[in-house]
């Protein structure tokens, strides 16, 4: 009976865990967003471009991360696989990076070799693994963003100087 | 990979004033840098992954450091590198000015 409990218990927190990751991912990227077409504004592009160039790259971004999270879903079919999810991630992260955009992840994969270095260590320090889950979910987002957000102003100057 | 000086050489942020006192001795990767500052400051200063890494390309493009790629074999699921950080004759010079401009403005009388 209180183990019956206690397992609802974990899968409830389990899905709030993920609410609240997703409501943090969504309103990060919503920020972006704006700040994204303020500086596209700032640049003189119009406001109706602005906008409509932030849409299509918050669409893209949200695409990269629905394709990385249904690939990272459907290897989890194990407990095992389940801590590794991170990493699993890291990885997806890594591979889309390489392919399409070669010259970014030459100049941050250091970034991401030191997230995963990060994390070894805090599992070496005996840290409870949904914390170092969650550090390491956080740092993954963040690089995620990041990188895209420098990709995309690269192609906002490129479409900068064309006009 | 060297880069182009910048002119305004006192324009040295916070966060950009750290890394390089902390490249001053010996060269360090990502993460050693970020325990090395959190470490000199007991915890009280800390800089992200988010700001470090950004922060480093910046003052490279400025060539006040320069990089090399680590040794070590990469990272066996994502097959990233390590990457080492050195402070460059221009980073030096930065932070020398800068120590001598926040001196002399420590000591300036008042001429007026």
């Amino acid at each position: 009976m209180i183990t019956a409990i206690f397992k609802k218990l974990l899968a409830v927190l389990r899905v709030l865990k993920n609410a609240v990751i997703y409501l943090t991912f969504e309103t990060v990227l919503l920020v972006i967003l704006g700040i994204l077409a303020g500086i596209l504004i700032q640049l003189g592009f119009s406001t109706i471009i602005a906008i409509s160039i932030s849409i299509i790259l918050f669409v893209v971004i949200l695409l990269f991360t629905a394709i990385a999270y249904i690939k990272r879903r459907k290897t989890k079919t194990n407990s095992y696989l389940r801590v590794q999810g991170e990493v699993k991630l890291a990885d997806n992260i890594a591979q889309i990076l390489a392919r399409k955009s070669p010259k970014e992840w030459e100049e941050y994969q250091d970034w991401l070799h030191d997230i995963l270095l990060h994390r070894s260590h805090l599992i070496a320090r005996n840290y409870p693994m949904w914390k170092v889950s969650i550090i390491t979910y956080w740092q993954l987002t963040v690089f995620s963003l990041t990188v895209s957000l420098i990709k995309l102003k690269k192609i906002a100057r490129a479409v900068w100087k064309i006009r | 990979m060297p880069g182009k000086n910048s002119n305004g050489i006192l324009d040295l942020t916070l966060n950009e004033e750290i890394i390089l006192n902390t490249l001053m001795f010996q060269e360090r990767y990502g993460l050693e840098i970020i325990n090395a500052i959190s470490e000199a400051s007991k915890g009280k200063k800390t800089i992200s992954f988010g700001s470090l890494y950004p922060t480093l390309r910046k003052l490279e493009k400025r060539g006040f450091v320069t990089s090399r790629w680590g040794d070590e074999t990469p990272e066996e699921t994502t097959g990233a590198r390590r990457r080492y950080y050195k402070i460059t004759g221009n980073g030096l010079q930065a932070i020398k000015q800068k120590q001598q401009f926040l001196a002399t403005l420590q000591n300036l009388q008042p001429s007026w």
